[in-house]
């Protein structure tokens, strides 16, 4: 039951939270996963098929934007997501919405008055 | 580093052919996908570390599913694939059938002497026509409607199934189908030449023009819808 539970939250703040990582810097898939499994206790262990569909959404939305950056020492280009203004200010909103949210839950939720 | 290229273009074709996607998105998640399995390598770990960490071909498709949604929209693409698969079946029976009884039609022979004369010098379409005539009941207009719409539900009904094992299947049920009720009619008619054969053999020379028929507007029409979706996709 409780993990049920986990996932219907996580569901919930991954876009804040996938939004939130690409804004600190550019960055891809994979190292998304594993920031989110150094920084995210044991809530956020996110496969391919999870994360990916989330960075579409965002990217088609116009939070975020891909771009091939050439390296040195490698041969291919790799890809990045970077967040784009109207994607900051996204992310400032949500993080005032999940704020209120969370105090209000916590209020209905909170300590039991005896 | 070779060795490793060559397993991770096996991974990622194992993973292709397990996304329920096609077009651009498949291309944009595949390019992702190696992007990140690139960085894997870069940091170190090996194909059997990346393989394990991120799953079977089958559990990433499903996930990719899941989480798109992909799995329960319509399919628009099948429209085109059922009837050409439809039309295929049928046309290859005709084919073989002709060949078989050379140029007669079947159910004809030795039974109404004005027919064959008529259509033993005919080509093709036009012998289909004449017997048609003969055989009276399927060049009705009704008839053939209902036909018609026969066919564009049957393959509706391909689209509508969810999940690409289950149209693979469905499609080519409706193409054995139509292949066997083009070959069923043909033996009948063959089997009876008289009576009931007659009009069987004429309406089923009908039902294989007019099911090619069918097959080759569906064809068209799959199309033009598959152009549209495209154009209007692209002013996103």
């Amino acid at each position: 039951m409780e993990e049920k539970f986990r996932q219907q939250i996580k569901k919930g703040v991954l876009d804040m939270i996938v939004l939130r990582l690409v804004t600190e810097k550019p960055t891809y898939g994979y190292e998304i996963i594993q920031e989110l499994e150094r920084r995210g206790k044991d809530f956020f262990q996110l496969k391919e098929g999870t994360l990916y569909p989330v960075l579409y959404r965002l990217e088609d939305g116009g939070l975020i934007r891909s771009e091939w950056k050439l390296q040195e020492g490698r041969n291919t280009p790799k890809k990045y997501y970077t967040a784009t203004d109207q994607g900051r200010e996204v992310f400032q909103e949500y993080r005032n919405v999940w704020e209120q949210f969370v105090q209000t839950v916590n209020e209905i939720c909170g300590e039991e008055t005896e | 580093m070779k060795q490793e290229e060559k397993q991770m273009r096996q991974y990622l074709r194992q993973i292709g052919r397990q996304l329920e996607v096609t077009g651009t998105l498949r291309e944009r998640i595949l390019s992702d996908l190696e992007n990140d399995i690139r960085a894997g390598l870069e940091q170190g770990e090996t194909m059997d570390k990346i393989r394990a960490r991120m799953g079977t071909p089958e559990e990433i498709g499903k996930r990719f599913s899941e989480e798109l949604g992909t799995d329960r929209k319509l399919s628009w693409i099948w429209l085109p694939r059922a009837g050409l698969l439809m039309s295929a079946a049928v046309l290859v029976i005709f084919v073989l059938w002709n060949l078989l009884t050379g140029q007669l039609l079947p159910g004809m022979a030795g039974t109404n002497e004005d027919s064959v004369a008529i259509i033993g010098g005919a080509d093709g379409p036009t012998s289909i026509y004449l017997a048609g005539q003969i055989g009276g009941s399927w060049t009705e207009p009704w008839n053939v409607i209902l036909l018609l719409v026969a066919v564009f539900l049957a393959c509706g009904a391909v689209c509508l199934a969810a999940g690409q094992k289950r149209r693979n299947a469905a499609a080519l049920i409706l193409a054995v189908l139509a292949a066997a009720a083009a070959l069923g009619g043909g033996i009948l008619g063959w089997l009876s030449p008289d009576g009931i054969g007659l009009y069987l053999a004429g309406g089923v020379q009908n039902l294989w023009f007019w099911a090619g028929a069918a097959g080759a507007l569906l064809v068209a029409l799959g199309a033009l819808v598959f152009v549209i979706v495209k154009t209007t996709n692209r002013k996103k």
